[in-house]
């Protein structure tokens, strides 16, 4: 269909209007199925997901496919339609190449049979100008023959076609996924950021705070010495729920105090119900650790353990170093239930956090160990 | 003067709340318990007017064990803090205090509590019947995360489902875990009256009474519910009606 593209301008003049619609409609259809085939193929090579290189050479190997089929298709469904445009123009230029061959006085001369003769000056001017205004020409048998040079023009036009879609194509879509990513990167920050005030806040629980200061209220006249140093403990504990969120991570030695002054505050609320037993070994303490995670274990283990066992209980903690990792594990009377399994909010935070922190390189998990005990773990790498 | 029992699982906690019922000589606190199996026990025992209860305790729940009393006495919620407890209530239905309490609120709590006594007092006037449970009598209910306190004047009819017997009231009916045969003992039979097997019905909410096959009654209560009378009890009925 390479004419109906480049003779525009004279394409009506000779006729052969229908050729050229149907021609032209043929051209487009076959144009959008090659294009569409080389889509779905893209589509299922992924191709958003390759690298730069591996998009280029595609791209290449796509065009060059895409467009020769396109040509050829395009050619055999024409040709066969009989209406093709092509073949409506060429059997005008013969006609054409006819009159001149007349118009020069060749008509009679069997001029192509003779080198000689086809080499006289005003002979051969005229074949070539018979065969530049026609493309057609005769071969040493007198059969008219044309010079066809319009095929590789023709491929070329359509790959450039191909290749102007496809380039679209590809930045269309690269943009596209460059938006969505910014997108997806956005939301995942918000997601992030909400997690941990999420974390942040579930730190101190109020229902902690409000039965700490009933029980304060209580001591003022029963036990003011000792009201006056769990107000001193309740507000360490809030100052530094409030610092957690400043730093990545605390001395172990420092999330100690807090968790002393948590459980001296929940020993007064529970009195003989809570035995605390901390089993910390010296070297430890200097180890970096997440502000308040120690702290979430230990609350949990009085939430869920302690708090619900009428006679109360243990609340052990123990710090050591196990095979190059520090292993921090809090222990509590009581059982796993099993609908609060790891889908609690406690549980999940610590694990979210661990994962963002040290990437694999930390591990939780929580259980019941023997002696109606439930122990939670957390294992994680040394700091030298 | 009111007798009063404190439920909470802290010493601290029951040790407050004493304290600040000592600004109010119409309270007497007779007793207290740490968890809700003694609560049960005090309950029982002392019969008091009134609790104070914390919600959250070891072993069972306040709610818990509000619903294995057969009849419940005044009760004042105590809570540090629980939103989803405090979104169990059907609001309105009963007081509840945050710890640590404001004395204003408890003062509060105290006198609408009065108030609700005192009407009782006048209407429970009439017909003393000590043991029974009187149409002033209230039940708490609980059904999965709602609660409710049912007087048992609002209740049309208890109909048994194995061992529970489902309550119906207002558009509510839930279960309790309690037989319609150890119901139907301490009920006023005056009010409630056993209208076949599996339901008992309560008399000032029937709508219409129609005959029915083999001598029985079929009754329809003002909720629409259609429940037969067997020939037996339908005896019985009409005695009880024509007097």
């Amino acid at each position: 269909m390479y004419f109906s593209l480049v003779t525009f301008r004279d394409r009506f003049e000779q006729g052969g209007k229908k050729e050229y619609l149907v021609s032209l409609c043929i051209y487009f259809v076959v144009g959008i199925i090659v294009t569409h085939l080389l889509r779905l193929i893209l589509m299922r090579a992924n191709w958003s997901k390759l690298s730069f290189n591996k998009t280029a050479a595609i791209f290449i190997v796509g065009v060059a496919a895409t467009g020769t089929a396109f040509f050829y298709m395009d050619n055999i469904i024409e040709h066969n339609s009989g209406y093709s445009y092509d073949k409506f123009v060429n059997k005008q230029r013969l006609a054409k190449a006819e009159k001149m061959e007349q118009q020069y006085g060749l008509s009679n001369s069997l001029y192509y049979a003779d080198p000689a003769l086809a080499k006289d000056s005003t002979t051969a001017k005229a074949i070539t100008d018979i065969k530049k205004a026609t493309t057609w020409y005769r071969n040493d048998k007198g059969e008219w023959k044309r010079e066809d040079k319009t095929v590789t023009i023709s491929i070329f036009y359509n790959l450039l076609l191909i290749a102007i879609w496809l380039l679209i194509y590809i930045l269309y879509h690269y943009i596209e996924k460059n938006r969505n990513n910014q997108i997806d990167r956005l939301k995942l920050e918000t997601t992030v950021k909400e997690l941990e005030l999420k974390t942040i806040k579930s730190h101190i629980n109020p229902h902690f705070i409000f039965n700490s200061l009933n029980s304060i209220r209580a001591l003022v006249d029963e036990n003011p010495e000792r009201a006056r140093k769990a107000i001193t403990e309740l507000s360490n504990i809030l100052r530094s729920s409030m610092q957690a969120e400043k730093s990545e991570t605390v001395p172990l030695e420092k999330e100690l105090d807090i968790v002393k002054d948590y459980l001296a505050l929940e020993h007064m609320r529970f009195e003989e119900r809570l035995q605390v037993v901390l089993d910390i070994d010296e070297d430890t303490l200097q180890q970096p650790v997440p502000p308040m995670m120690l702290q979430t274990l230990v609350e949990n283990a009085i939430k869920h353990g302690i708090s619900k066992q009428i006679n109360g209980g243990t609340v052990r903690v123990v710090a050591d170093f196990k095979d190059d990792h520090l292993e921090l594990l809090v222990q509590n009377t009581g059982q796993l239930s099993d609908n609060i399994n790891t889908s609690g909010f406690g549980i999940k935070s610590t694990e979210d956090r661990l994962n963002l922190m040290y990437q694999g390189k930390a591990a939780f998990e929580i259980k019941n160990i023997d002696g109606n005990m439930v122990q939670s773990k957390v294992i994680m790498p040394v700091t030298l | 003067m009111q007798k009063a029992v404190i439920i909470d699982d802290e010493r601290l906690a029951r040790n407050e709340l004493k304290k600040l019922l000592l600004e109010f000589p119409e309270i007497e606190v007779i007793g207290e318990a740490a968890n809700a199996a003694e609560g049960l026990e005090k309950i029982e025992s002392l019969s008091p007017d009134l609790i104070f209860l914390d919600i959250q305790m070891p072993g069972k729940t306040g709610f818990d064990m509000l619903t294995e009393l057969d009849s419940a006495p005044h009760v004042i919620f105590t809570t540090a803090y629980d939103e989803y407890a405090l979104k169990a209530f059907e609001v309105n239905a009963l007081d509840y205090l945050m710890k640590p309490v404001e004395p204003k609120r408890l003062a509060d709590a105290l006198q609408k509590l009065q108030q609700a006594e005192e009407k009782e007092m006048a209407a429970a006037m009439a017909g003393i019947n000590r043991g029974m449970l009187t149409e002033l009598d209230q039940v708490f209910v609980k059904d999965g995360e709602r609660c409710w306190f049912v007087k048992l004047g609002e209740v049309r009819l208890f109909e048994s489902v194995g061992n529970y017997a489902k309550v119906f009231f207002s558009t509510h009916k839930p279960l309790i875990l309690k037989s319609l045969n150890a119901l139907e003992e301490r009920l006023d039979e005056k009010v409630f009256f056993r209208a076949n097997r599996k339901h008992i019905v309560n008399l000032r909410m029937i709508e219409k009474i129609e005959p029915y096959f083999n001598g029985g009654l079929l009754l329809e209560l003002h909720g629409g519910e259609k429940i037969e009378v067997s020939r037996r009890q339908a005896v019985k009925f009409k005695e009880m009606m024509s007097l």
